[in-house]
């Protein structure tokens, strides 16, 4: 196979092509709305494969072919027209403008497509678009901008990812996660390395057809994100600033003060009095004496807290102190970002140079991501025929962030009673150390969150990872004939992060051991080398593309890691100066893909498309019985208004049918050695090495494949409205799948390639021009998706995952437990439907009728169980109004979400009753009493058994007004005085406003793809302010 | 210039595809083949030594209660009637909240725990005679030391998934999986078999251990050896009601390891080097219970304030129920390391404190265990006299009132000394449940709801079969016992009559 392809090669690269005279042809280009001169137009004559660019006048001069009827001229913003060649030796050309922009050109896989013939699905996204997010990284701001791609931005850590599934979640157990690709070359680097200002475009490719080319590693589909060219014959610079405050999106549900907390404490004392048999009377009065031992240490002046019937005895100005965790912790804090970039255009080498500062704060008190990046573009035609590119990023970053899951809890769930700083009851003031600052309260004698200060914590202990990124593309293009290309790109992804851990020597849980660091060093180097040959031609009628290509990817990553404690005094946090080896580690582990690719693309008279391809990756994951793997896809499309019996149809401009087909792959599986039978080494007893098994050998493993065809409709319609219509079927099979084993054996399960996996569904997308002229000018873009997630094939008849069952038939995240009855008004106990069976005339077992039950033992039986619904939304998308008004520019971007279940842990935990822990306010309010029987929320006591059941499952409809952007640009004459060619302020904010149950209850919407909520630090809130300067 | 650059390039491309195979052949580095470790005794040894590193650690995860057999044992204690957990680690199976119920974590975990253990230990039983070459003693140490190991884990098995030996095994009720081969991905899931088969594999694999280890002088104080093992059978037949052998292996340990000083009973119970202690883990800053002791037991007990000065952290989650306190004479030396909470009634215990580097030890088995082991066998046997002279052997030693009781009152007092002698010792639950008793919980404790008493021989003293075996095992199913092969759940007064 791979020596036919070869074969191809070499054929293709010595062949000579014999050509005719060409004669020059010239000519001027203006805009049909105003006369203006059109510069930048590309005129082609696509027979000679033949072209020139129109200058600062709009002239153009291109040598012809010789038996050349046309010329085809494309601009950006501007229809493409066909000129044809008459005996005229200078031609004046008109073109009208483009306000939905049809002919608009746009990245590919390997190479660069037309949107209008496009066979594929696919969406791009341009740098206007993602300049109104005011994000560290890139992935968060692609929300509501695509069909087909949910976006969850599930975490406000300053520099994280949002999480992004294409087209439904397509792996059980290996990765849902789409293929990142970094101007033209996967991408295995931190996506926040890369500035989102040096992005160009983004875009998201969808289908087997668009995709098939990247293989084994394009089933969750690919983002292609291509950087900026210089692209102005004047060299340009452009200095962006901008200053942010964030906040949390859905503020955390407030915090009850001490006496409303201790109101909560005593009702939940005073029903676990009721259940002990104790009458009223007694069960209050018993409770109220032991709230102030219940919380073991408080800020009321006595332990007479409340009185017999929960009360509180004191007013708050009665306080010895009052404890705000969340006020202390978390702040409103700037969030800087400087960028600037040189570029443009000189002779045949255009340059982009780019440098850019950023400091985000985020809102936790030592959260913070930092960013130096900065990045050089150059290429140059130095020969005709020689075409030389280099395009280097580097990018170091700091990000301190140890607001993780437990902090979250620990904010959410810390009781305003328990001080921050040492308290002394006797003296009535704060402890101080020598130097007169608070002493932070460890609090080792309070009932929660014994022994813990989140703020110490981020006071005196190192949680730093520092990352050092380097990328580069560099290519060399050589075009033998016109049409005939060969280009060869080496790229290298490389990065080195080092973790900087610390516990204080001084204080806190290791104070006593003199304290710990812990220090680790991990580098990814990663190298593609990627030859293309491409071959593009037109033969009258018929447009032909080839595409053959070899590409060799070699990624190895290595880390060391150690810890050391015990040191001799403070301000000492290197390893070296501890007393004590903890442990230390290395690493060092390879993955290698050698890939060989073909495409094929034909056209004749912009009526009829076709293309294909195919792929064959060798992969080191797969043993060598299964590591080649073959990807293919086909497709086509109709452009039906092109065809003469629409040609008179003014009020059409495009109309489109397409389909493709094809088969694409998924290599994600956890471990890259998944088909060997493993023994891990490092599990030692005491001085003498140990080896321990670690999985079983499976040498018929291989890819997932994920069978994929998207049929749809592209529309242009009376120069205002375009759009899209597509339904897509992807059908995974061979999933990966951990297939359990009885844990008796002693393995929990083994990967297998069992399992299919369906996920269908609609996305329509709309783009309107309401108005547009020259003063002033409205766009609307609505998108929508719908999709379904069946499970098609399983091992077994059912398995279960968590709070999920897989059965077939079933949605991958189908809740599966016990059906909640409601409150029982009359004791305030939890009620569940307890099915009841007997036995029908043919003795099977069948439910006849369901009752009431208190007892959660009587419906924890599978029997007892049912499907609660999914938690995947019925229906998602954006909808954005962009206005432009005399220099002013206003645009809006809804999300929405509508559908689908969520399991609210994040709120169930603080409407229990747990000793020492916070409460919602909801507690207080919504949790049965004898006064109010009718409440949502049982009674409040202390750990009553649970079972899981959709008690807590909720609904996730929501709305987010996910950007709101205002600017301003100064006019054009006041600038041209001062050498300016653009300024523009501006002010923008994110996720201003949250609509939903969720965030009533103080959860942010935005959890995860499975529908469970996990103390996630929530999603932010920014304003930012900023100005644009271009010279 | 340009053929000449496009033949380089092509001549390159087509040589990286020659060696493609070697090119995608890649290899772990922090792990090995399974192929690889039994090709000589060191691998064999190896993988010994990674069946210790589960034994003592478990996967080494990140809870204070899987890690290895110290959780189990603290389980264990606080599951019985004299600790008191006031919040936090072991708050679940203080309060009898169900751990035991099959989908709850618990059960689960300790069952994959001993599973995972055993799959290791009988690739090293499998493997080890087939390895060429080497010393032949080394083999049989190593294979003895597995053994040991695997009866360990079974006996542990059985006590946890199955009522008392000498109540289930008149009835003929099911055991535990029983592999003694290693496990492959062809492996099916096995059946509970018979209690009785699986005390068969016990005492067989014991046999083999006592056998196998005569002259093995053991390096480090955690291993098995032939003490350890003649230690398991004592308390192995204590369980199974032989009291002749019971006593038999407890004097065999008894010879050879003093009981434990006054000195050593107050020094905090960290050091394995104590001449009463047969066999422990050891705990260094590199093998310990997380490197900052947080999953030690040893942070759980509330005492860093009067033992270490505040400076070493805990948990302060156990605590010491006052009617057992009071079990204890005032002389009575283990009663001087007791301090009253007063606003909450509950005792803090020094018994165990860390050492100041966190590297504290923890024991296992001491003599004491079983010179008690013995005085019980023995007055079962109705050797009274004999019996209470081992009783008040410990009681002389510890400062204690004499014994003068006979019949049951004597054994009440036997069973009162174990509680005193080795309370945080993980002995609790399986006493409990070996001597039929009922769980009280009399006194002052801090139960939530569900922390009610047990009466004897409930169901409660038994785990169910974890609900991820019988979904995933095709020859478990999970009809309830006598009808089908899971264990009942239910109210803590079903009791298996």
């Amino acid at each position: 196979m791979k020596r036919i392809i070869f074969g191809i090669i070499l054929t293709v690269l010595c062949a000579q092509f014999a050509f005719g005279q060409t004669i020059p042809v010239t000519g001027t280009i203006v805009s049909s709305s105003d006369g203006t001169p059109v510069v930048g137009a590309t005129v082609q004559d696509r027979a000679a494969g033949t072209f020139a660019i129109s200058d600062e006048n709009g002239r153009f001069k291109v040598n012809a072919g010789e038996k050349s009827t046309s010329l085809y001229i494309m601009c950006l913003g501007f229809r493409d027209y066909t000129l044809t060649l008459s005996s005229a030796k200078d031609y004046k050309v008109s073109l009208e403008p483009d306000a939905l922009m049809l002919d608009e050109t746009m990245v590919i896989a390997y190479g660069q497509g037309k949107k209008t013939s496009f066979t594929g699905s696919a969406t791009v996204v341009k740098k206007e678009e993602l300049e109104k997010i005011s994000t560290s990284n890139v992935t968060q701001a692609l929300q509501g901008l695509s069909a087909g791609v949910q976006v969850i931005n599930n975490s406000g850590q300053p520099g994280s990812s949002g999480s992004i599934t294409i087209r439904g979640i397509g792996s059980m157990n290996a990765s849902s996660s789409p293929l990142y690709v970094v101007d033209g070359v996967a991408y295995s680097g931190y996506i926040n390395a890369i500035a989102p200002t040096d992005i160009e475009s983004m875009t998201v490719l969808k289908d087997a057809s668009a995709t098939a080319l990247y293989g084994s590693r394009a089933a969750n589909g690919v983002i292609v994100i291509t950087t900026k060219k210089g692209q102005n014959e004047n060299g340009k610079v452009s200095f962006r600033a901008s200053l942010g405050f964030a906040s949390l999106a859905v503020p955390l549900p407030d915090v009850l003060t001490p006496n409303e907390y201790a109101q909560g404490t005593w009702r939940g004392l005073y029903n676990q009095n009721i259940d002990a048999g104790y009458s009223v009377a007694d069960a209050g009065e018993l409770a109220a004496i032991t709230v102030g031992n219940e919380f073991k240490v408080h800020p009321f002046p006595s332990q007479n807290i409340v009185d017999a019937t929960g009360k509180p005895l004191y007013g708050d100005n009665d306080l010895l102190y009052y404890a705000d965790w969340r006020g202390e912790t978390l702040k409103v804090r700037p969030r800087q970002e400087y960028n600037i970039d040189f570029s443009g255009k000189s002779g045949k080498t255009s340059y982009f140079f780019s440098a850019g500062y950023l400091e985000d704060k985020g809102i936790f008190t030592t959260q913070q991501f930092n960013r130096i990046s900065g990045r050089s573009n150059v290429t140059s035609k130095i020969k005709d025929w020689l075409e030389i590119g280099t395009n280097t990023s580097f990018a170091h970053s700091l990000t301190d962030a140890p607001a993780g899951d437990s902090v979250v809890w620990f904010l959410r769930t810390m009781p305003s009673i328990y001080s921050i700083y040492q308290y002394n009851a006797e003296t009535g003031t704060y402890n101080k150390d020598a130097k007169g600052n608070y002493l932070y309260d460890y609090g080792l004698d309070r009932a929660g969150w014994s022994g813990w200060n989140v703020l110490a914590d981020a006071a005196y202990n190192s949680y730093k990872t520092y990352s050092d990124q380097i990328s580069t593309r560099d290519y060399i293009d050589i075009t033998f004939i016109p049409g005939l290309n060969f280009r060869s790109t080496i790229s290298l992804d490389y990065y080195i992060t080092k973790y900087d851990g610390y516990s204080s020597s001084e204080y806190g849980f290791l104070a006593g051991t003199g304290g710990a660091a812990s220090k680790s060093y991990d580098r990814s180097v990663s190298t593609t080398w990627t030859n293309l040959l491409t071959f593009n031609r037109q033969f009258g009628d018929h447009n032909v593309g080839v595409l053959l290509g070899h590409e060799s990817y070699s990624r190895t990553v290595a880390g060391l890691s150690a810890g050391r404690k015990g040191f001799p005094f403070a301000g000492l946090v290197e390893l070296s100066s501890a007393a004590v080896a903890d442990y230390s580690t290395s690493y060092s582990d390879n993955y290698r893909l050698l890939s060989f690719f073909s495409r094929f693309e034909y056209d004749y008279k912009d009526k009829y498309y076709v293309s294909a391809s195919f792929r064959t990756d060798g992969s080191s994951r797969f043993s060598p019985e299964a590591r080649w793997g073959y990807f293919w896809s086909l497709g086509a499309s109709w452009r039906i208004n092109n065809e003469e019996f629409l040609k008179d149809v003014s009020w059409i401009d495009n109309l489109k049918i397409k389909a493709s087909y094809g088969a694409v792959g998924n290599d994600g599986l956890s471990s890259w050695y998944c088909y060997q039978g493993l023994y891990s080494t490092g599990y030692n007893d005491m001085n003498n090495a140990g080896v321990v098994i670690s999985r079983l050998p499976n040498t018929t493993l291989k890819w997932e494949t994920n069978l994929q065809m998207n049929v749809g409709v592209d529309f242009a319609l009376f120069r205002k409205i375009s759009g899209g219509i597509e339904y897509f079927d992807r059908r995974s099979k061979d999933l990966l799948f951990t297939m359990p084993m009885a844990p008796s054996t002693g393995f929990s399960g083994i990967d297998r390639n069992i399992g299919d996996v369906k996920n269908y569904g609609i996305e329509f997308n709309i783009d309107y021009a309401v108005i547009n002229n020259d003063k002033f000018q409205w766009n609307m873009n609505l998108n929508a998706t719908h999709y379904q997630n069946v499970i098609t094939k399983l091992p077994q008849k059912e398995m279960n995952a968590g709070v999920f069952k897989w059965m077939e038939g079933q949605s991958r995240y189908n809740f599966w437990g016990t059906k909640y009855a409601g409150v029982n008004p009359a004791n305030g106990n939890d009620q569940y439907w307890m099915n009841v069976y007997a036995q029908n005339s043919e003795g099977e077992s069948v439910i006849v009728d369901r009752i009431l039950t208190e007892n959660t033992s009587d419906v924890t039986s599978e029997d007892q169980k049912q499907y609660l619904g999914s938690s995947i939304p019925d229906l998602f998308g954006g909808y954005t109004n962009t206005f432009k008004f005399y220099g002013f520019d206003f645009s809006f971007m809804l999300y929405y979400s509508i559908g689908g279940l969520l399991y609210d842990t994040d709120y169930s935990q603080m409407v229990t009753y747990r000793q020492g822990f916070g409460l919602h306010p909801d507690a207080l309010t919504e949790t049965w009493t004898e006064d109010n029987p009718d409440a949502k929320l049982p009674r409040l006591n202390k750990n009553a058994l649970e079972t899981f059941s959709d008690k807590y499952l909720y609904d996730n409809t929501f709305v987010r007004l996910r950007n709101v952007t205002l600017g301003y640009s100064l006019p054009k004459k006041v600038l041209n005085k001062v050498n300016i060619s653009q300024l523009r302020v501006f002010v923008q904010g994110d996720n201003l406003m949250t609509f939903g149950t969720a965030a009533k209850r103080g959860t942010d919407p935005e959890q995860s793809v499975a529908g469970t909520t996990g103390n996630r630090f929530p999603t932010t809130k920014n304003v930012t302010f900023g100005v644009q300067v271009t010279f | 210039m340009k053929k000449f650059l496009s033949i380089i390039m092509a001549a390159a491309v087509l040589l990286t595809s020659v060696s493609c195979e070697d090119f995608l052949s890649t290899n772990p580095t922090s792990s090995v083949s399974d192929q690889s470790v039994f090709t000589s005794t060191q691998g064999a040894q190896a993988a010994l030594s990674g069946c210790y590193y589960l034994l003592f650690f478990g996967w080494g995860g990140d809870r204070a209660d899987t890690q290895g057999y110290i959780s189990h044992m603290m389980s264990n204690e606080t599951c019985g009637d004299d600790i008191i957990v006031d919040g936090g680690w072991y708050t679940y199976d203080y309060n009898h909240w169900g751990h035991q119920r099959g989908d709850i974590f618990k059960s689960s975990a300790l069952w994959s725990y001993y599973y995972d253990l055993i799959n290791n230990i009988n690739s090293v039983i499998a493997y080890t005679p087939t390895i060429e070459g080497g010393i032949q003693s080394d083999k049989d140490y190593i294979m003895g030391q597995a053994y040991a190991m695997r009866a360990w884990a079974y006996f542990q098995l059985i006590q946890t998934y199955q009522h008392t030996y000498a109540l289930a095994a008149p009835k003929d009720m099911p055991g535990v999986p029983l592999y003694i081969e290693p496990s492959s991905d062809k492996t099916e899931g096995k059946p509970r078999g018979k209690i009785t088969d699986v005390y068969d594999q016990i005492l067989s694999d014991l046999g083999n251990a006592e056998k196998l280890l005569d002259g093995f002088v053991r390096t480090q104080k955690n291993h098995f050896d032939l003490s350890v093992v003649q230690g398991l059978l004592s308390r192995v037949y204590l369980e199974m009601n032989n009291w002749a052998e019971a006593a038999r292996y407890a004097d065999l340990v008894l010879a050879k390891y003093p009981l434990t000083t006054n000195e050593q009973w107050t020094y905090g119970f960290n050091d394995a080097s104590t001449s009463s202690w047969v066999w422990g883990q050891l705990i260094d800053a590199e093998h310990n219970l997380d490197a900052n002791g947080d999953y030690s037991p040893f942070s759980l007990w509330s005492n860093y304030i009067t033992r270490n000065g505040g400076d070493l952290w805990s948990f302060n989650c156990f605590f010491l129920n006052d009617k057992f306190v009071a079990l204890f004479d005032a002389d009575d030396i283990r009663a001087k390391q007791f301090h009253l909470v007063a606003a909450k009634g509950y005792y803090m215990s020094d018994k165990f404190y860390d050492t100041p580097d966190l590297t504290g030890d923890h024991v296992f088995m001491r003599a004491d265990e079983m010179l008690l082991n013995k005085a019980e066998a023995l007055a079962k046997q109705s050797k009274d006299t004999e019996a209470r002279d081992c009783l008040n052997q410990l009681r002389t030693l510890r400062g204690a009132t004499l014994s003068s009781k006979s019949g049951n009152a004597l054994l009440d007092d036997i069973y009162v000394e174990r509680r005193k002698e080795l309370y945080g010792e993980g002995f609790a639950w399986f006493d409990l449940r070996r001597e039929q008793r009922p769980l009280l919980r009399e006194g002052k404790h801090n139960e939530f709801s569900g922390g009610k008493p047990i009466p004897a021989n409930s169901w409660r003293f038994v785990y169910q079969i974890p609900t991820n075996e019988i979904i995933n095992n095709p020859n478990i199913n999970s009809d309830i016992w006598p009808n089908g092969d899971q264990n009942p759940f239910g109210e803590p007064s079903l009791v298996l009559e």
